[in-house]
């Protein structure tokens, strides 16, 4: 009985441990970064009325367009891009299911403030005015623009001491392991012509514009991250009994509630060392 | 011949039970032959067997709690199901009771109780197993101990916000695969290759930077994966754990063969440095071949459960290409009366296979 318990206690033990190995040496040394968010990009995390455990999800500006994001930077974290995205059958080759979700490291830019260019990106700073009704509509589109979350993705490369050393700002920059993927983009669009009608209709009207390869961040590793126990009755105390029931997924409806101080350690994993309710701002 | 000797002290309770049924049918058998008068043992011989039939009976019912009449065998069936059931429901409640209480509990608290937890119940197993030969609720507690000891890292993996891993796989394989050999439990077993195949396929598809979780855009690791529990298949016949051989073959055919749905219908998943088309088309081809040698491999070495996936296998396989083949083209009726042919003339080949086999043999 000894031996076979042995076994199952050893396999336990020896698998938590390794856990353990993992968090012990991503709390040594320095951490990677520091860096204070905010309800927008840290979301509660909906998980049912029936459990006592807390995370948030991380959230980033999915809308914001990353040009920077090209042919090259895909080459050069392992994605095959030799075929020219211009040449026949390339949009089957590229966005065919041989090209899977790849892991890399990604660098994220946090700006408190909302990023200079936003409004011609579409993202609009500027607080709505509840008393407007006549626009009640357009004001709670803008509202939600005004909640987008302030972090950006920034770069990326299989090599997460270069992007620190590209963006060493500890403050404002994170750098994370992230899952992204490859698509193209035909740059005469499909419309209602179809693919290749589209195209033809284009070079016609000398408004034909080359496909493009781009690069799309799909997920950060972790995307949750716990709150510590001891920090879960500020969030809940900021966020009220309805705080769990909006999809982390979608925009911040309202102003952010409270903010948050996540700190990566040197094995670029994610912790929360602080918790603080900004409601009463 | 006598009874300890056929009663052989390395019997497992599965190859008990055949005995019994072998006995059962032998008997029925004789009954049989004698009412048509083609045997007639003497009283001597017809006592010494059933005496000897009878203690074996009764020495295989007193070790391994075998079933002895149809109706015991049906209450068996019954006890499983509700074995499962009860597994099932234990393993729910397990886990909803932890996310109830986990944020009430201070992070320590929280990995003292995950990591005993799996091993506590592992230790009931043992003391389960010892208390009842049949083994039910042993086998019910060694599913919810492996419940536990998922649950365990994944909360681990929550609370210290770790990314997902493939040696989470490969711990719970290891986990299975102890108390499937410890009590000779098939389902801990199936569970074990399961995770372990899981784990070749999600470490194959890391190492080519492709992010693990999406394994199925590389089906031809599964490949890899079921080849080995081939292998296992093989080793395990050496030493004559049919039982378990069979599961190994089970996975492992399904494993080899399920990739070739994939890759003959999108060739550009495939490692092989031929271009999508070309690849669809030598995975069209393969895939025949590959049906077709299972079959010929399963009826010359009678193995039921590998007939069954090949055979099943080569039938779906086939409605899949012609469906791609024809559907777009061929008038509905034909399609259908083309299916209706194609399954003939394989009952067909299958029935010459089958014929040269057993001349073979």
């Amino acid at each position: 009985m000894l031996k076979r318990f042995l076994w199952v206690a050893a396999v336990v033990l020896v698998a938590n441990a390794a856990a353990l190995a993992v968090v012990a040496r991503n709390g040594r040394g320095a951490p990677d970064a520091v860096v204070t968010l905010t309800e927008r990009e840290m979301r509660l995390t909906t998980l049912g009325t029936d459990t006592t455990g807390m995370t948030l999800t991380l959230q980033w500006d999915r809308d914001v367009l990353m040009p920077w994001f090209d042919r090259a930077k895909l080459q050069s974290i392992g994605f095959d891009c030799s075929m020219e995205p211009d040449a026949p059958g390339a949009f089957e080759h590229y966005s065919g299911p041989g090209l899977a979700p790849r892991t890399t490291y990604l660098a994220f830019e946090y700006a408190p403030a909302g990023f200079p260019d936003e409004g011609q990106q579409g993202t609009r700073v500027e607080e709505p005015q509840p008393a407007d009704r006549a626009n009640a509509g357009q004001a709670a589109q803008k509202k939600v623009g005004a909640h987008r979350p302030r972090l950006r993705p920034i770069d990326v490369g299989n090599d997460p001491q270069a992007l620190r050393a590209a963006h060493p700002d500890r403050h404002r920059y994170l750098v994370t392991a992230g899952v992204v993927r490859l698509r193209i983009v035909d740059g005469d669009g499909r419309g209602g012509l179809g693919r290749e009608g589209g195209r033809e209709w284009a070079i016609r009207s000398g408004t034909h514009q080359p496909a493009r390869l781009e690069g799309l961040v799909l997920d950060v590793l972790p995307d949750q991250v716990y709150v510590p126990q001891a920090m879960q009755r500020i969030v809940m105390a900021a966020v009220g009994e309805r705080g769990n029931r909006e999809m982390p997924s979608s925009p911040l409806s309202r102003p952010p509630r409270y903010e948050v101080t996540v700190e990566y350690g040197s094995g670029l994993l994610p912790r929360i060392v602080g918790v603080k309710a900004i409601g009463s701002r | 011949m006598t009874t300890k000797s056929t009663a052989d002290a390395a019997m497992t309770r599965e190859q008990a039970q055949q005995r019994v049924d072998q006995v059962h049918a032998f008997r029925a058998e004789l009954a049989q032959l004698e009412a048509e008068g083609i045997v007639l043992l003497a009283p001597d011989q017809s006592r010494v067997l059933r005496t000897h039939h009878d203690d074996l009976l009764a020495q295989l019912a007193q070790r391994f709690d075998v079933d002895r009449t149809q109706a015991e065998k049906q209450m068996s069936l019954g006890m499983r199901i509700a074995s499962l059931f009860g597994a099932v429901a234990l393993s729910a409640a397990v886990f909803l009771f932890f996310y109830r209480f986990w944020g009430l509990l201070s992070v320590p608290v929280q990995v003292v109780l995950l990591t005993t937890a799996p091993i506590l119940i592992g230790i009931s197993v043992e003391v389960a197993a010892r208390r009842e030969k049949t083994l039910y609720f042993a086998w019910l507690l060694a599913l919810v101990a492996f419940a536990s000891f998922v649950l365990d890292l994944n909360i681990v993996a929550s609370i210290f916000n770790l990314p997902p891993s493939p040696g989470g796989f490969l711990a719970w394989a290891i986990f299975a695969f102890v108390f499937a050999y410890t009590y000779r439990l098939p389902t801990l077993l199936l569970l074990g290759i399961s995770c372990a195949g899981i784990w070749v396929a999600a470490i194959l598809t890391s190492l080519t930077g492709v992010y693990w979780p999406a394994l199925v855009m590389r089906p031809e690791n599964f490949i890899v994966a079921g080849a080995l529990a081939l292998v296992a298949s093989a080793f395990h016949s050496r030493r004559d754990e049919e039982d378990f051989a069979f599961i190994y073959r089970f996975v492992g055919w399904i494993a080899v063969l399920m990739p070739f749905f994939f890759l003959s219908e999108w060739g550009e998943m495939s490692y092989l440095p031929l271009s999508g088309i070309a690849a669809r088309r030598l995975y069209d081809v393969l895939g025949f071949v590959v049906g077709a040698g299972v079959i010929y491999v399963a009826i010359r070495r009678q193995w039921a459960e590998t007939m069954n996936v090949g055979a099943l296998f080569l039938v779906l396989f086939l409605c899949l290409k012609l469906y791609d083949w024809c559907w777009d083209w061929m008038p509905r009726y034909l399609f259908f009366l083309l299916i209706a042919g194609v399954a003939i003339g394989l009952l067909a080949v299958l029935q010459r296979m089958r014929t040269g086999a057993i001349r073979h043999r």
